[in-house]
């Protein structure tokens, strides 16, 4: 009505009328614009920030399906993990403290430098071992190590991988890093492989021999199993390669063989090298050392299906120093699953969680129903109540 | 200018003027004479309202980024990691990124430091060549910042003429209707009134920044606590192990070893202080900014101009303010004034029409008065309108056709007036000043002999003009204030009447102005006509004679009535500073215009509303002091005359004067000057440290308030880019400002905390996990990856529908406060991520702690760990960033899952390079296979993310459904399809948080002590017993002057404190 009368009182030769701006709630687009605006923004939904959006609304009413839902998926997942791993049987056998024929420790023995370096002959210790199971299936050996920091930051990074590759020629200094097994101190040359992951290889040896008890008490069947496949593919396709030529160049001052002696084709064919190369997280941890060759001639059908239960003897050329850290020394024997080695743990959360999130659902099918019957006595109440909380 | 009568020329001219400048200390100004005796060298007029100059650009860039802690923080990193051997990490792995982060800010900064680059000052026509012979002085005061003010005299060929600020054109002013001034330089560059005005732009930083920086150290102390540990941890091992180990070497203990391994430490856990943050946080406000120019309800399609976003460093500085300080003219109002009704001889044309609610609309009375007019039957309304169309100081301007073009009026007030007795039939047809003006009447030309013109002042409050009327007669006609022309009138005939018409105007805003006119006997004005033309030519006290001739002439006046001018608002004014009322902002007005009009606008665009008491500051301090402690009942408002607040600028008042300010609803202050304006600001800024304060403005004199405020928002109106061009904002229309702070501001505060704490809580899960696995093995490790899942969530995530927003300002009270970022909220996310990484690591570690993880028997090792953990945390942190998401855009699937199968793809190139390149990943070598290929990785994908967000969904789905946020409350309700407005309380309940929100301030802010002091000082006894009174009703009672009797106190106290619970 205002504006009305204002319009005609500039009709009849008032001042210019001032622009006259569409109301603010009606919005711009009726209005005529008589030139094209220059500086109009883009009328997208990206530059007028609506984007079409989902926007979840996580309520107690919609949270405690979602939760039962996981519940019931965890429980049954966990109690399939926990099943597969319990079907895995291993059993360990801790040598750290075996002795010689003639009674010596060999804990004390391996501890002087000569015996680890093998300038003697290493400490033999034969050890007997019960087996209470058949292994069925597949069966694995590892040497397992306590105690032992394989992850130290300077250990870590005491190697040089284009030595390894052999992409570095012998003549070639190796990294800093490998230091201080990088030159022999007494002839000057290189090390070939540099640092202290390789100087410190694993270097004890195991036999294994079966008592059958048909076959009578003195005959020992010599359990059949190789090195081939032990370390990962990816390692030796792509770490650790052929290296043409080790003359001019020292091996780790700890190796009783030279690299060439280990392996023909040293690196990539010296797969207890390339395994122990691989560093372990923690400060135990097991190498996958053999694996069970079950179809060997040499062993007939003995171990055809596994190993089966009863008495073994391990001989162990027992050389690697433990003692000075206070570390043990296991070997262990294991199938597979599906699921990996044998570990609980991971069955055992998963069960937990489902059971956690199914009584987590059953809690907030209550909030759920208090809140509402809340809602509804509210909206009985008077409207003219003042809550604080929005304050 | 006119100059004065030549016949005082010789006789003061004799008196040389440089002899008066040695005197005074006075800016002498030679014209035309670059060898004149005694000249200085003035100032170039060159200025820089820039931020830097090419030279203080690098020192002041590195000053203003070192300032930040955590750049700080990341340059000391960088210089640790070029130590050899010691760092775990490369040497550049921080120095890049961080030169990045600084180019890219760098470049950002001279960006808009160019966009605010002023334009160029002189300007560049030529000047006719006959000044170049002109010779004179100018002698004239030293510059100063007082735009009020300016005193000069100049001599041309030996005759002097006074130069006053009527003839001072500031620097910015923009000419109008006149294509060229002819003028002579006094001031320039930077001794300009405005450039003395103005500051150094000043480096601003929004409050979330200032806090985040607090926060920072929270971090610090983290990181503090991890090396220490970490390694002390080293120290023991080293020592206990070590020396056995004997496959590791060197592990001696020692000083170099110590700190070597304090370093490192150092080095690795300095992960956990997101670098990406200050690169994620810039670029996301580059988009904020651009969103906030591409919106289209900010844009107005009239004048073509849309919003701009001037720095980008406040974006979410807007979601919180406190304070709104506003200019007037330009701002709130279009400065453009329209005709709307009179009072004329007790009848009132146009009426003030109750609209229903509070306010009321006024209905034009300008057809009925034209309509009268025409009949030309009433006497009073023609002098009514005769005065209209005399006494001002219009000039009709005229084209070569003797057309009108317009009226030409130095008061839009006084232009309006003549137009409206234009459209009545009254119209102004020629004017000569100070000698006569016609007037045609319905095509009879009348004449009136211009006698005397007293100007208006604001002192006088009115402008008087004595004319000889067409028939012969003397009269005298005046308008003014009604407060002046009250008192002079001959009998109280009509008071009664114009009174109660007036306060009709009043409370639809409009501006009124009393008529009334006076007959003289032609012996009388013999008498003084001498008076008057001696004070006109009183150089020196022409002003204050001029005032005491016109005393005597305004006597005796009869009035006939007064006009309403509307002095129209720009659209959606009230309805804009109602919501920004109700988001919880106080409004502040500050304006140069005198203190009626002010008020008038306070209430016409609903600041002041009739149930408020408004209290007039205009005498002494402890007056008004009292006066509004002791107000009672009615929610008080306080206006204050520039005069009154130049008191405050004693520390000792202020605290008292702000403390009353803040209890007060709403503060006008008029007849401000440029540099009070930023003082009001100040003053606020510093009595409430945490309070946001935003100033708007449009004019070259407000860019000092512009500068000190924490946001400053131009207008790109008609007086000039200046404020625009200080502002940090400009915007074409007030109401703007609404979607500006409501949606933007929301929004973009939610954004920019949620993203600060995501960065850190992200960083912390990722890599406490390396503490957890050097707390396990006491050993360390490092892992190096950083994803920028954030992003999306700081760009478009919307925490409320812009409906919504718009429609419930009191959503914006969330993000107002700290409530949502503060040290609390900091550390409970830090303690999250702490709990996240320990659940991941956890996990993954009795998962896989035989390592035989491969169901063909192979072991896995040290990396597979770590990258198995990394996996994890990235895709746990990914749905968690989800989950903080309010709405999920095409943008958010983009960067989770996009960010998550970065990860994924990352790991498997990664796992490819090697041996053919990149040295630094020959560890991760056969990952993809080994992680894919392993169903460890898919049953801890399965897993751990769950577990970890289990008491996250737990807790948000408890709040959301127990404990509900307004917000949150409201965006149920949209999505139930209900009306949100069922949740938010109308009347009563808007009334008393209103009341408590007051309470709370002043009973948390200093005002208990303010009142005290105010009892102990209060010259007034009555009020000083007033308050000690309140005072027994307890603390909340005495702060409370909104609190109408202990009783209500009381009820608002319970309130409060129902509230911090």
């Amino acid at each position: 009505k205002r504006t009305q009368h204002e319009m005609q009182a500039h009709s009849s030769g008032g001042p210019p009328p001032p622009p006259q701006y569409p109301d603010a709630d009606a919005g711009a687009d009726n209005e005529e614009k008589p030139p094209p605006p220059l500086r109009k923004p883009s009328d997208s939904k990206f530059h007028q920030q609506k984007l079409p959006a989902w926007q979840p609304l996580l309520t107690a009413r919609s949270v405690f399906p979602l939760f039962f839902l996981v519940g019931a998926a965890f429980v049954p997942i966990g109690a399939v993990l926990f099943t597969a791993s319990q079907s895995v049987k291993e059993a360990e056998f801790n040598y750290t403290n075996c002795r010689d024929a003639s009674g010596i420790s060999c804990l004390e023995q391996a501890n002087k430098p000569d015996y680890y370096r093998w300038l003697r002959p290493p400490c033999v210790c034969n050890m007997s071992i019960h087996l209470p199971d058949n292994l069925t299936g597949q069966v694995f050996a590892y040497y397992a190590l306590t105690n032992f920091y394989q992850n130290h930051r300077r250990y870590v990074k005491s190697r040089d991988d284009s030595q390894l590759l052999g992409w570095k020629p012998g003549s070639e200094e190796p990294l800093q890093d490998c230091s201080p097994y990088r030159q022999d101190p007494g002839s000057g040359s290189w090390i070939l492989p540099c640092g202290a992951i390789a100087n410190s290889l694993f270097n004890d040896t195991f036999q294994l021999f079966y008592h059958s008890p048909t076959a009578g008490a003195d005959l020992a069947v010599e359990v059949p199993w190789t090195s081939r496949g032990i370390s990962w593919a990816s390692d030796r396709e792509r770490k650790f390669g052929r290296v043409k030529n080790f003359t001019g160049t020292s091996k780790p001052p700890n190796w009783r063989l030279s690299p060439e002696q280990r392996s023909a084709d040293s690196f990539q064919g010296d797969e207890e090298l390339i395994v122990w190369m691989r560093t372990a997280a923690l400060p135990s941890f097991r190498k996958l050392h053999r694996i069970v060759l079950h179809n060997a001639s040499s062993a007939a059908d003995w171990f055809k299906d596994g190993l089966p239960s009863g008495n073994y003897t391990l001989l162990v050329n027992y050389a690697y120093p433990v003692n000075a850290f206070s570390g043990t020394k296991s070997f262990v024997l294991t199938t597979s699953s599906w699921s990996g080695g044998r570990n609980p743990a991971l069955g055992i959360i998963y069960m937990v969680v489902g059971c956690l999130h199914i009584v987590l659902g059953a809690l907030f099918v209550v909030i759920h129903i208090q809140a509402s019957k809340n809602l509804r006595s509210s909206n009985n109440e008077d409207q003219q109540t003042i809550r604080p909380v929005f304050l | 200018y006119t100059p004065l009568q030549n016949q005082l020329g010789p006789q003061l001219s004799q008196e040389h003027p440089s002899q008066q400048s040695a005197a005074y200390k006075e800016r002498v100004i030679h014209l035309n004479r670059a060898d004149a005796e005694g000249r200085v060298q003035f100032r170039s007029n060159s200025i820089s309202t820039t931020k830097y100059t090419v030279v203080t650009f690098w020192p002041k860039f590195l000053f203003e980024q070192f300032r930040k802690a955590p750049n700080a923080f990341f340059f000391l990193i960088a210089l640790l990691q070029q130590i050899p051997g010691i760092s775990p990490t490369g040497r550049f792995t921080t120095a890049v990124p961080l030169s990045i982060i600084m180019l890219l800010t760098a470049i950002k900064e001279v960006v808009e430091d160019w966009v605010r680059q002023s334009l160029p000052a002189t300007s560049e026509h030529k000047q006719p060549s006959q000044l170049h012979s002109l010779q004179g002085q100018l002698v004239c005061e030293p510059p100063d910042d007082d735009t009020t003010k300016f005193k000069g005299s100049l001599y041309l060929d030996q005759v002097r003429y006074p130069v006053s600020l009527n003839q001072l054109l500031m620097r910015g002013t923009c000419l109008r209707k006149t294509s060229y001034v002819i003028g002579l330089v006094v001031y320039t560059g930077a001794d300009t009134k405005v450039m003395k005005n103005s500051k150094p732009v000043p480096l601003k930083r929004s409050r979330v920044e200032r806090e985040s920086n607090r926060y920072f150290l929270l971090l610090l102390l983290i990181l503090a606590f991890f090396t220490l540990f970490t390694t002390v941890a080293n120290m023991v091992w080293t020592s206990r192990i070590g020396p056995f180990a004997w496959y590791i070497t060197n592990n001696e203990i020692s000083v170099g070893h110590f700190g070597a391994v304090l370093i490192t430490c150092f080095i690795m856990f300095h992960t956990i202080v997101p670098i990406s943050l200050q690169v994620t946080l810039e670029f996301m406000r580059i988009f904020q900014a651009y969103f906030i120019q591409c919106d289209l309800d900010m844009y107005d399609p009239i004048a073509d101009i849309a919003a701009e976003a001037r720095t980008s460093s406040l974006n979410e500085e807007l979601g919180q303010v406190n304070f709104i300080f506003s200019d007037k003219t330009g701002t709130l109002t279009q400065n453009s004034m329209v005709f709307q009704g009179a009072t004329v001889a007790g009848r009132m044309y146009g009426d003030a029409v109750s609209n229903g609610a509070e306010a009321y609309e006024f209905v034009s009375g300008v057809n009925s008065m034209r309509s009268e007019a025409a009949q030309g039957q009433n006497k009073d309304l023609d002098d009514f309108l005769s005065i209209l169309t005399v006494c001002h100081t219009v000039i009709p301007e005229r084209d070569s056709h003797d057309n009108l073009l317009e009226y030409s009026a130095s008061s839009p007030d006084e232009s309006a007036l003549v137009y409206a007795a234009k459209d009545m039939g009254y119209e102004l047809f020629e004017r000569s000043l100070d000698t006569f003006v016609i007037v045609k009447v319905n095509g009879e030309m009348r004449r009136f002999e211009v006698l005397a013109t007293f100007e208006f002042t604001s002192d006088r409050k009115r402008m008087s003009m004595v004319v000889r009327c067409p028939n012969g007669a003397i009269r005298v006609f005046c308008k003014g204030a009604d407060s002046v022309i009250f008192s002079r009138l001959q009998s109280p005939h009509l008071v009664s009447e114009t009174t109660n018409h007036m306060s009709k105007f009043a409370m639809a805003g409009l501006r009124t102005l009393c008529i009334a006119v006076g007959d003289m006997p032609q012996s009388e004005w013999s008498r003084l006509h001498t008076e008057y033309e001696n004070a006109r030519n009183d150089i020196e006290r022409r002003e204050a004679k001029l005032a005491l001739v016109a005393e005597k002439l305004e006597k005796n006046l009869r009035l006939l009535g007064a006009t309403a001018i509307e002095d129209r608002l720009q659209v959606g004014v009230p309805a804009t500073i109602n919501d920004l009322l109700l988001a919880g902002i106080r409004i502040w007005v500050l304006t140069g215009d005198k203190l009626e009009t002010a008020v008038n606008i306070g209430y016409s665009c609903r600041l002041l509303q009739p149930e408020m008491e408004v209290r007039s500051a205009v005498a002494e301090l402890s007056h008004w002091l009292c006066g509004i402690a002791s107000v009672k009942g009615k929610e008080p408002a306080l206006v204050i005359e520039g005069e009154s607040l130049s008191w405050a600028s004693h520390q000792s008042v202020r605290n008292e004067f702000i403390d009353v300010c803040l209890q007060c609803r709403t503060v006008i202050c008029c007849r401000v000057s440029p540099k009070q304006k930023s003082d009001v600001v100040r003053y606020v800024r510093e009595a409430m440290p945490s309070a946001v304060t935003l100033a708007i403005g449009d004019g070259a004199n407000d860019v000092p308030m512009i500068q000190e405020s924490h946001v400053g928002v131009g207008l790109k109106g008609k007086e000039g880019l200046q404020a625009a061009a200080a502002s940090d904002y400009s915007l074409s229309q007030f109401r703007f400002l609404k979607k500006l702070l409501l949606v933007h501001g929301a929004w973009n505060y939610h954004r920019v905390t949620i993203v600060i704490l995501f960065s850190f809580y992200k960083n912390i899960t990722i890599y406490v996990t390396a503490f957890w696995f050097a707390l396990w093995t006491q050993a360390l490790y490092n892992v190096f990856f950083t994803g920028a899942t954030p992003f999306a969530l700081g760009v478009w995530d919307r925490s409320c529908s812009v409906e919504n927003c718009m429609r419930y300002p009191q959503l914006y009270r969330e993000s107002q406060g700290s409530d949502r970022y503060n040290f609390k909220v900091f550390a409970l996310w830090m303690l999250n991520g702490v709990y996240h990484s320990a659940i991941i690591f956890l996990c993954v570690l009795l998962a896989v702690s035989t390592g035989a993880v491969f169901s063909d028997g192979k072991t896995a090792g040290l990396y597979y760990l770590g990258s198995l953990v990394y996996a994890i945390a990235v895709i746990t942190v990914g749905l968690k960033a989800g989950l903080e998401h309010t709405a999920w855009t095409g943008m958010s699937h983009l960067a989770i899952w996009g960010g998550i199968g970065n990860y994924l793809v990352f790991l498997v190139i990664s796992s490819n390079f090697f041996p053919h390149a990149g040295g630094n990943f020959s560890e991760v070598v056969g990952y993809d296979r080994a992680l894919f290929g392993s169903g460890m990785f898919w049953y801890l994908l399965m897993l751990v993310p769950a577990l970890a967000l289990t008491r996250d969904v737990a807790w948000k789905a408890y709040k959301k459904t127990c404990r509900k946020t307004l917000r949150e409350e409201v965006f149920e309700m949209e999505k139930l399809r209900k009306d949100p407005s069922t949740v938010l309380f109308q009347g009563t309940y808007r009334k008393v948080t209103e009341k408590a929100r007051l309470l709370r301030n002043a009973v948390g802010g200093r005002s208990a002590d303010a009142s005290a002091n105010l009892g102990d000082s209060g010259p007034a006894v009555e009020a000083s017993r007033g308050v000690n009174l309140d005072e027994e009703a307890g603390p909340a009672a005495s702060a409370a002057s909104a609190a109408s009797s202990a009783a209500e106190a009381g009820t608002v106290g319970r309130l409060r404190l129902t509230v911090s619970h």
